[in-house]
């Protein structure tokens, strides 16, 4: 899987096309979107992070879920798949492995923002 | 006037001829709410020119105020065209009821269908 | 509501443009329905808030569950889309708060969870969701599921409005009996002196708010005095229409003109001939007392009515009987009036059928014996406390306090 910039009708990191037709192509609300994300997706993934240091499964599940439910828009299925994993093993109590995918999650994430904001600059390629 | 309790009983009638007559075999209660049904049987029986109406009252358990308003408008009718109405059998707590109206006035009260037929020739 | 983002849904329901035509979206249908949406996530939030107002609906958000729920009973959504998984108060409790409210529990609420746990789904629905929607459903789904959602909110809507229109018309209805039933009551006479030395108390109870039964008193003269019960056959308002009409018939100046007697049988005699069996077989029972003052006689006639008698001040009991039709039964009959010497002390006691005839729980009538008793019993009391007991021994031989039948009873105390 790429990572960073590349031509934006073949990013990987969240499939562009997808994303704008879940919005019924309406690029103003995808701005807005993209925006809230960038001022929340890190502060949620903050707060996801101190819930696996602190071995609360509950915490887990409802803050995987949050940023799972973000994500979704975006079709990124590399960060939401590992934010689904999150929230599954916080369901089922057992956060064994939850450090390392969320270490994976915080670089796909970074991976996401970055490419949302490039998208953005080039103006979603319109 | 002790009227009908809540629950339904509607009222089946069946016709038989007899000498001279129809006898209308009542089952039920003869009350306000089944007061249609028993009108339109009697008339039924009236508009084919009977003279003579016997009332089977055996499975008739209850009449109420209407039912005896009922009873005197029928026999008014037929009496309106030279008719009579005689009744049989009616039940102990019927045939009280029917009493203190003073009914059998109007409408004789026998113990069986033969002595009514018998009370109809004389009375003819 | 985030600062800066109104902008963008603004223009969206400015432009109001229908983007699905393949569904046929009716945005006139829209605009009349407003959805209201929870969710805590403010990205799927917004895009959620978008694509609905979209489509022409009024879309109202709030960013958690106890927002979510002011904002529903004050704007009372004709949907209501919900988040599962929320802080502090999460989707299942919104749930639960809604169905607490009388005010608000049959809002429709769709839920939004993944479609692959049963167990969510059937817990959702037990908790009170209506209906469930997946995050990732497309738009056509979206679409689908939010006009079910407000076409089955419409139709409660509708029941509940209609529901509301009939009791108000009972209402008014109740009240208009109420009326009609305070005029009867009106027409009753006051309760005193009828006559030196005539003491009337009486006591009134229709089954209904309307009732069938009527008592009245005529003054003829200083000397003698005329008073009636009637009881009119059939249900519903018609007998208390009835009674009144007849009871205009009874008046001291209709009789003098039409029966031109004080005589009682002469007065129910001409009352038969004037009012004959209704279609439906109704008729009045009636007893009509004449009080002659002068010679010390009480003269009566009755028409299929038992429930009047004379008390000596031996305390026994002659009762105002005879063998009669109810009025109407016969066209032709002509009624007799028969007599009773008063003797000071006598009480006379007029009651209603629906008094004496009354049944216990199993059917048993009070009865003329357990009626005679019960007066014994009271013996010389004042007039008005022995009827009010004897209403309440028959109520409690009833076993309840409601009567099935009017009940009208008057006490005459003669102490000439």
């Amino acid at each position: 899987m790429s990572t960073g910039g590349s031509p934006l009708s073949m990013n990987p990191v969240f499939r562009l096309d997808e994303a704008l037709s879940r919005v019924d192509h309406d690029r103003d609300i995808f701005i807005t979107m993209v925006e809230l994300f960038s001022e929340h997706g890190p502060k949620d993934f903050a707060v996801l992070k101190a819930a696996v240091q602190a071995g609360n499964p509950s915490a887990v599940a409802q803050s995987a879920h949050r940023l799972k439910g973000a994500v979704m828009q975006f079709c990124a299925s590399a960060t939401f798949a590992s934010a689904k994993k999150l929230e599954d093993i916080g369901r089922a109590g057992q956060l064994t492995d939850a450090e390392s995918i969320c270490a994976q999650l915080e670089t796909e994430l970074a991976d996401l923002l970055d490419a949302l904001q490039q998208a953005r600059d080039t103006g979603f390629g319109a | 006037m002790a009227d009908a309790k809540e629950e339904v009983v509607s009222i089946q009638t069946k016709e038989r001829s007899v000498p001279n007559g129809v006898v209308l075999e009542l089952t039920g209660d003869l009350t306000y709410a089944n007061r249609e049904q028993f009108k339109a049987a009697v008339e039924a029986v009236r508009q084919r020119g009977c003279r003579h109406l016997i009332l089977h009252m055996d499975d008739v358990r209850f009449v109420d105020s209407s039912g005896l308003g009922l009873l005197a408008l029928v026999s008014q009718n037929f009496k309106l065209m030279q008719g009579q109405v005689s009744m049989v059998k009616p039940q102990t707590y019927v045939r009280e009821i029917m009493t203190l109206a003073n009914i059998p006035k109007l409408i004789p009260v026998y113990d069986n269908e033969q002595e009514a037929l018998a009370g109809y020739k004389m009375a003819a | 509501m985030q600062k800066g983002k109104t902008s963008s849904v603004k223009s969206a329901t400015e432009s109001h443009e229908c983007r699905l035509p393949l569904l046929k979206t009716c945005c006139s249908w829209a605009a009349s329905h407003t959805v209201l949406i929870v969710d805590d996530e403010p990205v799927t939030r917004t895009a959620m808030v978008a694509r609905l107002t979209r489509l022409g609906y009024r879309v109202l958000q709030a960013s958690d569950g106890k927002s979510g729920l002011e904002l529903l009973r004050r704007e009372r959504p004709d949907l209501t889309i919900l988040d599962w998984m929320m802080p502090e108060l999460d989707g299942l409790a919104f749930c639960d708060e809604v169905r607490r409210d009388p005010n608000i529990l049959s809002s429709q609420i769709l839920m939004m969870t993944r479609y692959d746990q049963p167990e969510q789904i059937a817990e959702g629905l037990a908790r009170g969701a209506d209906d469930f929607l997946s995050k990732a459903a497309t738009s056509y789904e979206i679409i689908a599921r939010v006009q079910a959602g407000i076409r089955t909110a419409m139709l409660i809507r509708r029941l509940e409005q209609v529901t509301e229109q009939i009791r108000r018309k009972q209402d008014l209805l109740e009240r208009e009996l109420q009326s009609a039933a305070r005029y009867v009551e009106s027409l009753l006479p006051a309760p005193g002196t009828l006559l030196p030395g005539i003491e009337m108390a009486h006591a009134y109870r229709p089954a209904l708010t309307l009732g069938g039964d009527l008592f009245n008193v005529v003054r003829w003269d200083d000397h003698s005095l005329g008073l009636y019960l009637l009881d009119a056959s059939g249900h519903g308002v018609s007998p208390a229409l009835r009674s009144a009409s007849f009871s205009t018939f009874l008046r001291e100046d209709s009789l003098l003109n039409q029966v031109g007697s004080s005589d009682p049988g002469a007065i129910l005699t001409e009352a038969n001939r004037q009012f004959p069996l209704t279609e439906d077989g109704n008729y009045f029972t009636i007893i009509f007392v004449l009080l002659d003052i002068r010679s010390r006689t009480l003269f009566y006639a009755t028409a299929g009515h038992h429930g009047a008698f004379l008390q000596r001040l031996s305390g026994e009991i002659i009762w105002l009987s005879q063998r009669s039709l109810p009025l109407g039964f016969d066209p032709t009959n002509v009624y007799q009036t028969a007599a009773v010497p008063l003797m000071k002390g006598d009480r006379l006691y007029v009651l209603s059928d629906g008094l004496y005839e009354i049944p216990s729980p199993d059917g048993e009538l009070w009865g003329q014996p357990r009626l005679e008793a019960t007066m014994r019993e009271e013996g010389r009391r004042p007039v008005a406390e022995v009827l009010s007991h004897t209403i309440d021994a028959a109520a409690r031989w009833h076993g309840q306090e409601h009567f099935p039948d009017d009940v009208a009873v008057m006490g005459i105390e003669l102490g000439i």
